[in-house]
């Protein structure tokens, strides 16, 4: 496994989990469209919500730039199985929030998911023809 | 695709990481191409038989892998 392959997955696994967290944690606690927030001031929560995302974005900027020919193969590959994974995702939270058992803010949930989802086949194909 | 990648570089005694660097890919995509489980691109391909001086069909022949 190249360095950059290595860099590019825990910080993918990093940004994830801190972009997750940061979802939680602001609604489970200021709750702002709840309430009664005015759209001006939950702005700012956005923006730092979205902060891993756009660190995120750079990573994967970053790496593709670094890559041959055969590792862009497996990242299209790897492409192809998070979106299958993102598919899914949507279609169980969709079902999900449509019975009730889950909350609106389970399907932003389906960004990380498609994150890890092709990080690791990207790894999971690396380390095969290692 | 069969080829004779290893016997070349073990001619001019390169190491993987030698040759990726001169062919400027990965050791991996080296590793890979030799072992068969990748067959080059065209530009690839041209780039490999430029480097060894010998025709691209003398490198690679497209009988399938055992």
């Amino acid at each position: 496994m190249t360095p950059e392959m290595k860099r590019y997955s825990w910080r993918t696994l990093v940004l994830m989990l801190i972009f997750t967290g940061l979802l939680v944690a602001i609604d489970k606690t200021l709750d702002p469209s709840r309430n009664g927030w005015p759209a001006v001031q939950a702005w700012p929560l956005v923006l730092l919500t979205c902060l891993p995302l756009l660190v995120y974005g750079w990573e994967v900027i970053r790496y593709v730039r670094s890559i041959d020919e055969m590792l862009a193969r497996f990242q299209i590959r790897a492409a192809a199985v998070a979106m299958l994974a993102m598919l899914l995702a949507a279609a169980v939270f969709g079902v999900a929030e449509i019975y009730g058992v889950m909350e609106p803010l389970n399907m932003t949930m389906m960004l990380p998911i498609a994150a890890v989802a092709h990080s690791v086949a990207s790894l999971i194909q690396q380390v095969r023809v290692q | 695709m069969k080829n004779r990648l290893k016997e070349l570089r073990g001619e001019h005694g390169w190491s993987q990481q030698a040759l990726a660097d001169q062919l400027d890919v990965s050791r991996q995509t080296v590793n890979a191409l030799e072992t068969g489980k990748y067959d080059p691109s065209l530009p690839l391909a041209f780039k490999i038989a430029r480097l060894f001086g010998q025709p691209i069909e003398t490198i690679f022949d497209d009988e399938v892998q055992d």
